[in-house]
């Protein structure tokens, strides 16, 4: 069973992998990732990036990864501290759902945290794969739990 | 095992006074968002689940099991790679490797890895065991991709069937209980 300082650090382990991630996408010079890099589209619906600085294309489709590398007015949408207070906003605020999908790996340590002080399912407990049926009166609608073994199974995961 | 969801018979109790259900609500965890879940025609991504906790899924048409993987696989690929999960690497020795430690990053013990038979097979041609982890050979899969998973396919999610040819599925970790090395 990993006790909660364990728990603790691989949360800070995987948080500053996640951001290290979103801070070298980010910063990368690319034309998408330029702030005076902007989407047009024409009359007939074709979309194309521009330099709004030199008026030029500059598009991933159009040798535009090249151009950026090499662009001496290159200047990224966000600086890295502006990246990392978004990302650390998101943390803090996020649902827990959102944080769970862009981050699979990071909601369901935070989940165990915020549990830390329930008591631990037991997974050899023959009613947890007891299906439990709630009778409702409209008759589309059944509750049915599912069997617990997943969700014991993450905990005792983390808890191992 | 050949399956790429656990099979789970449904409760007798649900059929039994009432028939097949159009739906039916599965309580759930907001950690491990979102859910992949059958709907009366196809499968539909769950980014939240309702106020109470539960996600609701659908019966549908699935006649054979096979297809409907196939249908999974390639909406948890789709996403995958719009999300930037880093569950789909590329076709290789290399990407079956990533793929393995995607799911194995979870402390999951043991894993098994599912793919076309040997003649289709264009990743893992000819071999019964890579990376440690048994191959299983399926003639539902396609031979431009090999697929990590738990031996324990409860933690990756379920199809559930109601006579032949109608099933319920819920898919709790797709983001988590799936790695796909793909060509």
């Amino acid at each position: 069973m990993k006790n909660e300082g364990a728990i603790k650090y691989k949360l800070k382990q995987v948080r500053t992998r996640h951001l290290h991630k979103l801070l070298d996408v980010s910063l990368r010079k690319r034309p998408h990732n330029c702030i005076f890099n902007e989407r047009r589209v024409s009359q007939d619906g074709a979309e194309i990036h521009i330099c709004l600085k030199d008026l030029t294309i500059c598009d991933v489709r159009f040798e535009g990864v090249d151009k950026a590398k090499g662009c001496p007015i290159f200047s990224p949408i966000k600086d890295k501290t502006a990246l990392k207070d978004d990302f650390r906003e998101f943390v803090e605020t996020a649902s827990r759902a959102e944080i769970a999908f862009r981050y699979p790996d990071m909601a369901p340590l935070m989940w165990v945290l915020d549990n830390e002080d329930e008591e631990v399912v037991r997974s050899d407990d023959p009613f947890l794969d007891e299906p439990d049926v709630v009778e409702e009166p409209a008759c589309i609608s059944v509750v049915y739990t599912v069997p617990a073994r997943w969700w014991s199974f993450l905990f005792k995961w983390f808890r191992k | 095992m050949n399956d790429l969801l656990q099979q789970l018979e449904p409760d007798p109790r649900i059929t039994k006074s009432r028939g097949v259900p159009l739906m039916v609500e599965f309580p759930v965890n907001t950690a491990t968002a979102p859910y992949l879940v059958s709907t009366s025609h196809g499968l539909l991504w769950v980014r939240e689940p309702l106020a109470n906790q539960v996600v609701r899924a659908a019966v549908r048409h699935i006649k054979d099991d096979g297809p409907f993987f196939r249908e999974v696989l390639d909406e948890i690929i789709g996403m995958g790679q719009e999300a930037k999960w880093g569950n789909v690497s590329e076709g290789t020795h290399k990407g079956v490797n990533q793929a393995i430690e995607y799911v194995r990053s979870y402390d999951l013990p043991d894993i098994e890895l599912i793919s076309a038979v040997k003649e289709l097979d264009q990743v893992l041609p000819g071999l019964d065991e890579f990376g440690g982890c048994p191959i299983h050979r399926v003639d539902w899969m396609l031979g431009d991709m090999v697929v990590a998973v738990p031996a324990d396919r409860s933690y990756v999610g379920f199809l559930s069937r109601f006579g032949s040819s109608r099933a319920i599925s819920v898919i709790h970790n797709p983001s988590r209980g799936l790695g796909v090395a793909k060509k």
